[in-house]
C-alpha cells in the first residue's frame, strides 16, 4: 500500500502564543520549549515578550518580581530560605535576588523572624534601626536585671517583669495605622525616612526608596510633595540624576521632577554638610 | 551683556583662570589637600610608613568634578603634581597605560611651572634644606652651578633617596633629577623615556639608555615617582568620568581591571594621592557593586559627595559670573532680574552647570525675568532633547561638538609628532571600537597585549589587524617577524601612521616589512593624520557623550542614545578609508608600500612621497618612489614631477620640493 505524505499545516503563531499565556496565567511559567516547534518559536517567544513575561534560557514566565509582590499584596510574608516556592520557573538564587531588589527599593521590607531572614509587606509594623537599638537595650537591661537576682538568689516581682517587657518595645510607628493614604505629611516623619533610607558613607538617601517607605501611607504625590517643601525650606538637598537609564519606570515615577527635565534622585540633610 | 563668559559650560581640567567660588564643596577640597599634605609630611617624618590615599567623590553631571581638579590645581600650584586620567572607552587601563599619563601630564605647567620643574624643584630643594615652597627659584639656584657641581649636587640627592626608600630604580629617579637641566631635544626624549613608551634610537642615545622602559620596570617606576614626589610635590591621581567604565553588556572586566589598577597602585605606589570621580547614581549602583571587597577597601578609603550649590551659594555664583562683564551697565542682579534669579536660587536639584546654562540661555533670549524660559522646552518621546527651534539646533551644537573633539585630536596628535611618538595604541583601539559600532558588517576584539591587537570579523571573515607604534627599528622588526608567522595562518593587516612611515635606513626592518607584504594573508595599510584624529575625536565624543558632557543649545546633557544617532546619521563612519580598507582585497589598497604584489606604476605616488619629504635630492625621491612602488623608474617619477610642475619647485636640477598650498 503507499504511504501518503501528510501536507503539513504551518503552525499559526498567534494560537500558539494564546495558548502559552492560558497556562503561564495558570502556572506562573511554561518551558520554551513547549511554546511551540522550533520553526516559529522564536516569534512567539518575541510577543510574549511583549506582553510582559520573563524570557529566559529555559521558561517564560510571569516577572518574579510579580509574583512575590502578588504574595505580599495578599498579606503573605516570605522566608528567603524558602522562597523559591513561592515563585515558578525560577532559580532560588534569582527569585532571592528579585527579593532583595523589592526590600532595597523600599517596596517590601525585610525583617528577621527568629534566625531566618523574611520579606514582609511594606505595611507591617516593623521595628528598625532606632527603635531596634532602643528595644535591644531595654532587653538587655532586664536580662542583665534577671541575672543579678539569680546571682544573688534572690527573686524578682512578676509584674516588675512584665512591666519591663512591655516597655521593651518603643510606641508602634505610623506604619502601623491602616493603610490609608494620608494628605498631611509632617516634616518629622520624611526625615526619618530620609534617614532611614541613608547611605552610611556619603549621607545620601535613594529618593524612590524613601517614597517608597513613605506612599503606603501617604502616597506618592504627598510625598514628593514633602520633598520639594523641605527642599525649598533648605533642610534637604534633592539631586538631580545623572545615572544612565539606571532608573526604573516606577523608580522614575517616584522621583520629583528637577531643572530641565531631570528627575531629582538623591536626597541628602543640609545640616550634615561641612 | 554678552553671553560669552557662559560659553564654556564644561571646566577645563588646564585652565589657568578660573572663577571659583571657595565656600562650594569646601569640604571635599580640604580632603584632597589635607591627604596631600599629610603625605608630604610622612614622607619627611616617617618614610617607612608612607601609605597611599584614596578618595572616592561622586555628584550627578555638572556637580564640579572637573571644576575641583582645576581648583586644587590652582590653589595647591607646585605643592603637588595633578594628573587627570579619562578611562580608556573600551580598552583596560594599565600601570603603563597610567605611568605614560604622569609622564605626559608632567609637561603641563601650572601658574608657568612646569610640573617636572615642582617635583624635581621641591624635591631637590627639601632635600639640601632650602625652602621646598619655591622650586623655580631652586633649579635656577641650581642651573647656575657649572655642570660638575650641579652633578654633585643631584648626586647626593639620588643617594639620599636611595638610602631612604632602597627599592626606588635608580636609573629611572637619575633620568627624572636630571630632566629640568636637560637641552629641549634631551628633555623630550628623557620624557618619552621616563612615560615608558617605546624610544628611537635617536632618542636612547640622547637619553644614553640601551632600551626603552620594559614591561617589569613599569610598576617599580610609579613605585619611585610616587615615593620621590612625596617628599616636595606628592602626585594626585584624578582618574574622572569613571562612568565610562561600565560595559553595555554584562561584562565587568573593565571595571574589575580598574579595580586591580587602582588597588596595585595603592599597594605599589606609596605617597600617590588618588582620587576616583564618577556619577553618582553609576557608582552606587554600576561601580560599587562590581568591586570586590578587597578593591572596595583600597579605592573608597573614604566616599565624598558633591554638594550642589545652596540658595545663597548660587546667588554668589552668579554675583562671580556677572562681575565677569567689564562694563556693567547696573549693579547685580543686573542682567538677569531679580525674579529670575530668586526663581534660580530657589529651584531644587541646580547643578552649577544648569545656572549657567540658565543664564545664557536667559541672555540669549532677551526675554524680560518674567517669562517662564523653561516652557519652551520640549523633550521628545525616545528622550533626545530637542531645541525649540528644531532639531537643526542640536545638529548644530553636535556639530560643533566633533569640531572640538577633532581639533583636541590634533592637537594632541601634534604634541606627540613633536616628541617623535605615535599615536597611543590603547587610545587609538578605543578610537577602532568606537567606530566598529557604527558599521554594521564589522564586529571588533581588542587584546593590547596580542601583537596584533585587534581582531575583525568582516563580511570576508575574520582578520587581524597590529597598530604598530613601535619606534624602535628592531621592536618594529620583531613585530613584523611575529605578524609574518600570524599571516601565515589567517589575514593581517599592518597600520601605521604616515608619518611614522618607515625611514630608508632601517634596512633590517623594511626586509622584515618586505617578507611579511610577501605573504599572501598580508596587507598593509596607512593611517592617516585626519583619520587617526576622527578615530581618537569620536572615542573622545562617546566618552563624554556618556559622562553627560555634550549638552544641546540649550545646555541640557544630550543622552548618549542622540549622539550615537548624530554620529551615525553625520558623520558615515562606513566610508572613513581605514574602515572600507578592511574590506578590500590586498591589491587594491593604494599605499602597499611592498611592490611586490603592486601592479604597475601607479601615478600620483611621487607627489604623495615628496609631500612626505617636502624637500628632496631627485635621487633620495626615485629611491623613496621605488621602494612605495616597485613599478615605478626614475622616468616615470621624472615624468609624473614634469607634469605637476606647478605644484613642484625645482632647486638647480637636483633638488626638488613642493609647492606651498595657496
Amino acid at each position: 500500500m503507499p504511504k501518503f505524505s501528510r501536507a503539513k499545516v504551518p503552525p499559526d503563531p498567534e494560537v500558539l502564543v494564546a495558548a502559552a499565556k492560558a497556562v503561564i496565567d495558570r502556572e506562573k511559567a511554561i518551558p520554551r520549549s513547549k511554546v511551540g516547534p522550533p520553526s516559529v518559536r522564536d516569534r512567539v517567544l518575541d510577543a510574549l515578550r511583549l506582553e510582559g513575561f520573563e524570557v529566559t534560557a529555559k521558561v517564560v514566565r510571569v516577572p518574579i518580581e510579580e509574583q512575590l509582590g502578588a504574595v505580599l499584596r495578599d498579606g503573605g510574608y516570605l522566608a528567603f530560605n524558602t522562597i523559591a516556592s513561592h515563585v515558578r520557573g525560577a532559580t532560588a538564587a534569582e527569585a532571592k535576588q528579585v527579593a532583595t531588589t523589592l526590600a532595597d527599593s523600599g517596596r517590601a521590607r525585610k525583617i528577621l523572624r527568629t534566625a531566618t531572614e523574611t520579606l514582609v509587606p511594606v505595611t507591617e509594623d516593623v521595628v528598625a534601626d532606632k527603635g531596634l537599638a532602643i528595644a535591644s537595650k531595654r532587653a538587655s537591661d532586664l536580662a542583665r536585671q534577671l541575672h543579678n537576682a539569680a546571682r544573688k538568689g534572690v527573686g524578682v516581682l512578676r509584674s516588675d517583669i512584665a512591666q519591663a517587657l512591655d516597655g521593651v518595645l518603643p510606641a508602634p510607628s505610623r506604619s502601623a495605622a491602616p493603610h490609608r493614604p494620608d494628605s498631611s505629611l509632617e516634616l518629622d516623619v520624611l526625615l526619618r525616612a530620609v534617614d532611614a533610607t541613608r547611605d552610611a558613607k556619603v549621607g545620601l538617601s535613594f529618593v524612590p526608596k524613601v517614597v517608597g517607605l513613605l506612599s503606603a501611607d501617604f502616597g506618592h504625590a504627598t510625598a514628593q510633595k514633602a520633598l520639594l517643601d523641605a527642599a525649598s525650606r533648605g533642610l534637604l538637598e534633592l539631586r538631580p540624576e545623572g545615572g544612565l537609564g539606571r532608573l526604573s519606570e516606577a523608580e522614575r515615577m517616584a522621583c520629583p521632577e528637577g531643572p530641565q527635565g531631570t528627575r531629582l534622585s538623591w536626597a541628602r540633610r543640609i545640616e550634615e554638610q561641612g | 551683556m554678552s553671553t560669552a563668559p557662559f560659553e564654556a559650560i564644561h571646566a577645563d581640567p588646564w585652565a589657568d583662570q578660573i572663577v571659583d567660588l571657595p565656600s562650594l564643596n569646601a569640604d571635599v577640597s580640604s580632603s584632597i589637600e589635607d591627604a596631600t599634605a599629610r603625605q608630604r609630611d610622612v614622607a619627611r617624618r616617617q618614610p617607612k610608613e608612607l601609605r597611599s590615599s584614596s578618595l572616592v567623590v561622586v555628584g550627578p553631571p555638572g556637580a564640579g568634578k572637573t571644576h575641583l581638579f582645576a581648583r586644587l590645581r590652582q590653589r595647591l600650584g607646585p605643592r603637588a603634581v595633578f594628573v587627570h586620567i579619562r578611562p580608556l572607552l573600551n580598552s583596560e587601563m594599565t600601570a603603563r597605560f597610567v605611568l605614560q599619563e604622569i609622564a605626559r601630564q608632567l609637561s603641563y605647567a601650572t601658574m608657568g611651572l612646569r610640573q617636572t620643574d615642582a617635583l624635581v624643584g621641591s624635591l631637590l630643594a627639601h632635600l639640601d634644606g632650602a625652602p621646598a615652597q619655591f622650586p623655580r627659584a631652586f633649579l635656577d639656584d641650581l642651573a647656575r652651578l657649572d655642570g660638575p657641581e650641579r652633578t654633585r649636587h643631584l648626586e647626593d640627592a639620588l643617594e639620599s633617596v636611595l638610602a631612604t626608600w632602597q627599592d626606588a630604580d635608580e636609573s629611572y629617579l637619575r633620568r627624572l633629577l636630571s630632566v629640568p637641566f636637560d637641552a629641549p631635544a634631551t628633555r623630550r626624549a628623557t620624557m618619552a623615556w621616563l612615560s615608558g613608551r617605546e624610544c628611537d634610537e635617536a632618542q636612547l642615545q640622547r637619553v644614553g639608555a640601551q632600551s626603552s622602559l620594559q614591561e617589569e620596570a613599569v610598576v617599580p617606576a610609579l613605585r619611585t615617582l610616587a615615593a620621590v614626589a612625596s617628599l616636595g610635590s606628592p602626585i594626585v591621581i584624578v582618574f574622572d568620568q569613571l562612568e565610562n567604565l561600565i560595559d553595555g553588556q554584562e561584562s565587568r572586566s573593565r571595571l574589575l581591571a580598574y579595580g586591580n589598577l587602582a588597588a596595585e597602585l595603592v599597594d605599589s605606589a606609596r605617597g600617590v594621592v588618588l582620587v576616583h570621580m564618577a556619577i553618582d547614581s553609576e557608582w552606587y549602583r554600576a561601580i560599587e557593586p562590581a568591586l570586590s571587597g578587597a578593591q572596595q577597601s583600597r579605592i573608597a578609603m573614604r566616599t565624598k559627595a558633591l554638594s550642589l550649590p545652596t540658595a545663597h551659594e548660587r546667588e554668589e555664583l552668579l554675583r562671580l559670573w556677572s562681575a565677569r562683564d567689564p562694563n556693567p551697565k547696573a549693579p547685580f542682579p543686573w542682567p538677569f532680574g531679580e525674579r529670575r534669579v530668586a526663581r534660580w536660587c530657589s529651584a531644587p536639584g541646580m547643578t552649577p552647570r544648569m545656572l549657567l546654562v540658565e543664564c545664557r540661555s536667559a541672555l540669549e533670549s532677551g526675554y524680560s525675568d518674567d517669562d517662564p524660559i523653561e516652557a519652551e522646552r520640549e523633550v521628545v518621546s525616545d528622550g533626545v532633547p530637542v531645541h525649540p527651534a528644531g532639531a537643526g539646533v542640536l545638529n548644530d551644537s553636535l556639530a560643533d561638538e566633533w569640531a572640538r573633539q577633532v581639533e583636541s585630536a590634533r592637537r594632541a596628535l601634534d604634541e606627540l609628532a613633536g616628541q617623535g611618538q605615535c599615536a597611543d595604541p590603547a587610545r587609538l583601539a578605543d578610537g577602532f571600537m568606537s567606530a566598529a559600532g557604527f558599521v554594521s558588517n564589522l564586529t571588533l576584539e581588542v587584546n593590547l597585549r596580542a601583537t596584533a591587537q585587534l581582531g575583525w570579523g568582516t563580511s570576508a571573515g575574520k582578520l587581524r589587524m597590529a597598530l604598530l607604534h613601535q619606534n624602535h627599528p628592531r621592536s618594529l622588526g620583531g613585530t613584523l617577524a611575529k605578524l609574518a608567522n600570524l599571516a601565515e595562518k589567517e589575514p593581517v593587516v599592518a597600520l601605521r601612521e604616515r608619518v611614522h612611515d618607515l625611514p630608508p635606513t632601517w634596512k633590517d626592518t623594511l626586509a622584515k616589512r618586505a617578507a611579511l607584504l610577501a605573504q599572501r594573508r598580508a596587507k598593509w595599510v596607512f593611517l592617516e593624520r585626519e583619520d587617526t584624529a576622527r578615530l581618537l575625536a569620536l572615542a573622545s565624543m562617546l566618552t563624554a557623550g556618556r559622562s553627560g558632557d555634550i549638552t544641546d543649545a540649550l545646555g541640557r546633557p544630550v543622552p548618549l542614545e542622540g549622539v550615537r544617532r548624530w554620529v551615525a546619521d553625520t558623520l558615515e563612519v562606513a566610508t572613513w578609508p581605514v574602515l572600507t580598507a578592511l574590506t578590500e582585497a590586498p591589491a587594491e589598497l593604494p599605499d602597499q608600500p611592498d611592490a611586490a604584489r603592486a601592479g604597475p606604476f601607479s601615478p600620483g605616488i611621487a607627489l604623495g612621497v615628496l609631500r612626505r619629504l617636502r624637500v628632496a635630492s631627485v635621487d633620495r625621491l626615485i629611491r623613496e618612489v621605488a621602494r612605495v612602488d616597485r613599478a615605478a623608474t626614475r622616468a616615470s617619477t621624472l615624468a609624473e614631477l614634469e607634469l605637476a610642475s606647478d605644484r613642484v619647485l625645482w632647486i638647480g636640477a637636483a633638488v626638488v620640493c613642493m609647492r606651498a598650498e595657496p
